[in-house]
């Protein structure tokens, strides 16, 4: 796991300060809010549930290894009133490249402060 | 807009038909202003740190009483936060936030003004308070609740509201600050003059305080509809977050 994240990590703390991330109940105890990482995969699944929106995708490692990976988001409320996203923002397949807090414990997981669809384009955050 | 004129134009309806003649005074039912229409929540910049969980990055003035309690609760937000697996706050077993506790919580609410009576209906577990404005004094048949029994009255466009009969289950805010069955919470309504729906709230109650305090919320008035967001829905979040804290390389 240590390998490919090395690879993958991207200006730590950056996001800091940019008002994308949202409190969440104990996120800063699930997750380090002071780091940033970005990971790029393809979707597995996506729940457009309450409480938290969830996104799972697949990251491939440098030696060819697949995980997947994990990344909350705030409600699916908030994210259509905001965001204009929707139940069927996401279909298996989709490449997504997100940006977000990781787990304290090293769990493959985020809490999501950016989302980029598989052009670039910016899905959240990113402005 | 043209929903709110709506819901006036058939509140003004209700009115006639409903109220037989003589039964009532002239404008009995009749409101100061028009507070109708789905609002959410609207934090000032210097409120940032702490407004989503408190209303004073500070601690009211608690008792020893009160003291003791804020000390043994394992809040999700603020100074003390634990995980959400770890806490005892008793709205992650889905019990009501209670008033004014209920303003935190980040979702919409919608106000619906009917004759003598201002209806929030909020999205959060699609919990509801329901203000009569139309005379009544509290009622003294009820068990302790825990939104609280709230009557109002109009003083010109403020629509000013005493809630009382809580039970002592539940925390006035999110970082966990207890409360008794004496509560009493004053609110004094407006829409201000940046047209925010302003909330001035009076905190009482002499076995958890020492004295009274105040705090205050503002909303903003947004063109949505209030949706559905149902706690028990949070067991399986709780679920997911578990399995990420237990997880081992």
């Amino acid at each position: 796991m240590k390998t490919y994240m090395k690879s993958t990590v991207l200006a730590l703390g950056l996001i800091l300060g940019s008002g994308v991330v949202t409190a969440h109940h104990g996120a800063s105890v699930v997750y380090d809010l002071s780091q940033s990482m970005t990971m790029t995969g393809s979707v597995t699944d996506f729940q457009f549930v309450n409480p938290h929106v969830l996104i799972f995708f697949e990251v491939e490692a440098d030696d060819g290894s697949k995980t997947v990976w994990s990344a909350g988001l705030t409600s699916p409320n908030r994210l259509a009133r905001s965001d204009g996203w929707s139940k069927d923002m996401f279909q298996p397949g989709d490449t997504v490249t997100i940006t977000g807090s990781p787990a304290r414990g090293g769990a493959p997981s985020l809490w999501v402060e950016m989302v980029l669809d598989g052009d670039g384009k910016p899905l959240l955050g990113g402005d | 807009m043209a929903m709110r004129s709506l819901t006036a134009a058939i509140a003004a309806m209700v009115t006639l038909v409903a109220l037989p003649a003589g039964a009532q005074t002239a404008d009995a039912g009749a409101h100061g202003a028009d507070l109708s229409g789905v609002w959410t929540g609207h934090r000032s910049p210097e409120t940032r740190s702490f407004g989503g969980w408190a209303f004073h990055e500070e601690l009211p003035p608690m008792t020893d009483w009160a003291m003791q309690r804020y000390e043994t609760a394992k809040p999700t937000f603020g100074p003390t936060s634990v995980s959400v697996a770890d806490t005892n706050d008793p709205v992650y077993a889905c019990f009501p936030p209670g008033t004014p506790r209920i303003y935190f919580h980040p979702f919409p609410m919608e106000i619906i003004q009917l004759p003598g009576r201002v209806m929030m209906v909020f999205e959060y577990d699609h919990l509801i308070r329901q203000i009569y404005t139309d005379g009544r004094g509290h009622r003294d048949d009820l068990a302790p609740g825990w939104m609280g029994d709230s009557i109002g009255h109009w003083e010109g466009e403020t629509l000013v509201v005493e809630t009382t009969n809580f039970n002592d289950k539940t925390w006035v805010d999110r970082r966990g600050v207890p409360h008794s069955e004496e509560l009493r919470v004053l609110e004094r309504i407006h829409v201000n003059d940046e047209g925010l729906l302003q909330i001035d709230i009076t905190v009482e109650d002499p076995v958890a305080f020492t004295e009274p305090w105040t705090g205050q919320r503002f909303y903003e008035r947004v063109d949505w509809t209030v949706e559905e967001f149902v706690c028990m829905d949070n067991v399986t979040f709780l679920d997911f977050e578990q399995d990420i804290l237990q997880f081992e390389e």
